[in-house]
């Protein structure tokens, strides 16, 4: 992983296709009824559709991150060495980031299309609660001195996290009425929310923004391993 | 009364011209207005990520400081 973090020919791709995707996301136009290259205008949605190169990608660069730190958190109490440790933890603070942007975009998108900031959905609900489950993985982190007492608490609460945010955001908002898209009975990214175009710009915005999240982690976690290495040369 | 006949029939020609194409600009102001809202909404959301970027950057760039002046040399 460490080899991987530091090439450079995924970070160039990550430039090229959010250019594409923002870019793209803005220039196209709605579907009027002459358009070759345009986005659907669907009813409540219009303009605001190209949130879907944005907003929505945040969330898959996020459940990205943390299934990456939920794997590290694994690996480490099969054979722990304090840089699993250390790529779990850096993998979830990124997610947690990601995941307070989807979050603030999301108000935003919903305030324009359902008219309040926050709806009494489940996939809202489930995503603060999600947030506030990962905050208490960083207190606890934070609260440990003991690095290997800290680096085996944090792994195995981390595992109880991923299960429990999985849960929160993609089981429970599929059993109940959602306004989302792909809950409550409605498909998701099928042919009823996406088409060709979109899709054109959906699949690279989605691949832009994990490697972009990917990136940022990867910096973080660099730099908190240099920071230990200086701690332990310092004792 | 013929000439009076006349005049109301132009003054509710022009009054129904005159209604209908204001109706329809308000249509398209509203129109207009509400993607200009949903727009909005669009440009809003990519200032959000900008500044959670930028956000991280700041954070970054504390973290690194501190290493560094972990790591100057005693004089």
């Amino acid at each position: 992983m460490n080899n991987f973090l530091k090439q450079y020919w995924w970070k160039a791709l990550a430039i090229v296709l959010l250019l594409f995707a923002i870019i793209g996301g803005l220039w196209v136009p709605l579907y009027h009824g002459t358009e070759d290259l345009s986005f659907p205008n669907l009813a409540i949605l219009n303009e605001s559709i190209r949130n879907l190169l944005y907003h929505v990608p945040m969330w898959f660069a996020m459940v990205f991150l943390l299934l990456l730190s939920f794997i590290y958190s694994i690996s480490y109490l099969s054979r722990p060495t304090i840089e699993k440790d250390s790529y779990a933890a850096g993998f979830a603070e990124i997610g947690i980031l990601f995941g307070a942007l989807g979050i603030f975009t999301g108000m935003i998108w919903a305030k324009s299309t359902w008219g309040a900031f926050w709806t009494n959905d489940p996939k809202l609900n489930g995503a603060a609660i999600g947030m506030l489950i990962y905050l208490a993985y960083i207190i606890l982190r934070s609260s440990v001195d003991d690095e290997v007492k800290r680096a085996k608490l944090a792994a195995s609460y981390n595992i109880f996290a991923f299960v429990m945010y999985i849960a929160f955001i993609f089981v429970i908002p599929r059993l109940t009425d959602s306004l989302h898209p792909g809950n409550g009975g409605n498909p998701a990214f099928s042919s009823y929310d996406l088409d060709n175009t979109l899709r054109l710009f959906f699949y690279p915005a989605t691949i832009g923004w994990i490697a972009l999240s990917m990136w940022m982690a990867g910096l973080w976690i660099r730099a908190n391993n240099i920071k230990r290495k200086l701690d332990e040369n310092e004792i | 009364m013929k000439m009076r006949f006349r005049l109301v029939a132009i003054f509710a020609f022009i009054f129904s011209v005159f209604s209908t194409s204001y109706a329809q600009t308000m249509d398209n102001y509203q129109e207009l207005l509400n993607q200009t809202d949903k727009m909005i909404a669009v440009i809003l959301v990519l200032v959000i990520i900008l500044l959670g970027i930028a956000l991280f950057l700041l954070f970054l760039e504390k973290r690194i400081r501190k290493l560094e002046d972990k790591n100057k040399p005693i004089e």
